[in-house]
């Protein structure tokens, strides 16, 4: 009788018991996740999603084991688990709990949104309504224009859609928006939304010198001109916007509720609940997406075909959104007589603060007196505002016409 | 009435209309792509009430 050596080593053991795909697959995940870690340790990548996410990456894709005698699995997390088996994988995955309690039902993204509000500032939305709300919807584009894109690539209207709302560059949005229209391909979707939101940072500094001339790059803009916004009146807005949006958008309720509560307890100067939001819960709610969606992101995930077409549509999507909100821009500049810095426009795609703050980077780096972050505050919000817009009419509205 | 209070109740105004038509009448046509179109309308409408609420909150 032969002593089952390898067996004693699973991870490898079930590369061999399974397909050439799956096991390439697994191999090929495993590499990636190193390398997300690396590029994130390195500040390419955003740390704070990317480090937990590549460990996640690399442990499920390692950590295969023989579950019954010829049925391999994982003990991190079973995302299409059926009603009647879900005690077992609660009893089992460690990460289920997770998944179940805070994924399924989108409870992570509210808790993000929420920890966002308690850090987010009106004043500029508030001081420049019209232009943030302008630039807010022109950056929009990419959210708009990738629906029809995708229906043409063959995706379903709710598969186009879960997948347009990445132009929104905000994660909690498309969390929230691919687990109603399409959960199959929650996993994916968010994957790749999380990836192309943590390059941004380093990727649209080549679309903005590619679009604006430097000459326009370093237009100054006094901070100081702006009106002032009392915290009462902050804290009104956010009651009235909150009331009118849920009554607009119910299936969108829980993020403006999130968002919006948020923003009034800042506003309200309730010191030890903005503190809890804005450190444990937003920090607590990120690192569990992070590790969370890198085990969700096993091998039988990528093998889906429709995968290669969704990162496709996501470059898409984010790419219009760029374009989009610096073409905003470029118009607030003319309405301006030559006043304005058309970089703000960048800022309206949302992923708040991180397009704000590439906008002031250029600005910055074409001119070393020009100070536009300020100003392109204003339209980051109103695009996390216009972005939950767009969720929650693609939600209504796709129903709607099925309806 | 001062024109902040102006700028307030017509927003609020404005939001209401905007609610009611694309929450209620976006549902009465038949045809799905009126509805919709009405529903659109609804939306920007109320957004707009909005916006002139936010015009309410700075002019001082």
């Amino acid at each position: 009788m032969s002593f089952p050596f390898w067996e004693f080593f699973q991870g490898i053991y079930t590369l061999f018991q399974t397909e050439a795909a799956i096991a390439g697959a697994r191999i090929f995940l495993i590499v990636l996740g190193f390398f997300l870690i690396y590029l994130a340790y390195k500040r390419v990548l955003e740390p704070l999603v990317m480090i937990p996410m590549g460990f996640g990456m690399i442990a499920v894709n390692a950590g295969v084991l023989m579950i019954e005698a010829t049925r391999t699995g994982t003990l991190f997390v079973e995302p299409l688990a059926p009603p009647e088996k879900l005690m077992y994988f609660l009893q089992v995955d460690f990460l289920q709990p997770i998944y179940t309690f805070t994924f399924s039902n989108g409870l992570i993204a509210c808790l993000i949104f929420m920890g966002v509000g308690a850090i987010t500032d009106l004043d500029y939305l508030l001081a420049k309504p019209v232009m943030s709300l302008l630039l807010a919807v022109c950056a929009e584009l990419g959210t708009i224009a990738t629906l029809p894109i995708a229906i043409a690539c063959g995706l379903l209207p709710e598969e186009a859609a879960a997948i347009a709302i990445v132009g929104g560059a905000d994660g909690p949005m498309v969390l929230y928006g691919s687990i109603i229209l399409a959960e199959h391909l929650f996993v994916p979707i968010a994957v790749v939304a999380y990836i192309y939101l943590s390059i941004i940072y380093a990727g649209y500094p080549y679309l903005i010198k590619l679009m604006i001339p430097k000459r326009l790059r370093g237009i100054e803009m006094d901070p100081f001109a702006m009106p002032k916004v009392s915290a009462t009146e902050k804290f009104a807005f956010s009651v009235a916007a909150c009331g009118i949006l849920c009554l607009l958008f119910p299936v969108a309720a829980p993020l403006f509720v999130s968002f919006f509560v948020g923003v009034a307890i800042k506003e309200a100067n309730i010191l030890r609940f903005v503190e809890f939001l804005s450190q444990p819960l937003l920090y607590g709610a990120t690192f569990f997406l992070g590790l969370t969606l890198g085990a969700l992101l096993s091998a039988e995930v990528i093998l889906n075909t429709k995968v290669l077409i969704l990162m496709l549509l996501g470059m898409v999507a984010l790419l219009l959104s760029g374009i989009g909100g610096l073409a905003g821009g470029l118009i607030c500049y003319r309405l301006s007589n030559g006043k304005f810095n058309p970089l703000v426009g960048i800022a309206a795609v949302s992923c708040i603060p991180t397009t704000a703050k590439v906008a002031q980077k250029c600005a910055a780096e074409a001119n070393s007196r020009a100070m536009i972050l300020p100003y392109a505050m204003g339209p980051c919000v109103a695009g996390v505002i216009t972005s939950a817009i767009i969720t929650g009419i693609y939600v209504s509205a796709i129903g709607f016409v099925k309806w | 009435m001062s024109g902040r209070a102006k700028l307030w109740l017509g927003g609020v105004t404005l939001a209401i209309i905007g609610v009611t038509v694309a929450r209620g009448l976006s549902r009465v046509p038949d045809k799905p792509a009126l509805g919709l179109a009405i529903y659109a309308v609804g939306v920007l409408v109320a957004l707009a009430g909005l916006v002139v609420i936010a015009m309410g909150l700075t002019r001082h």
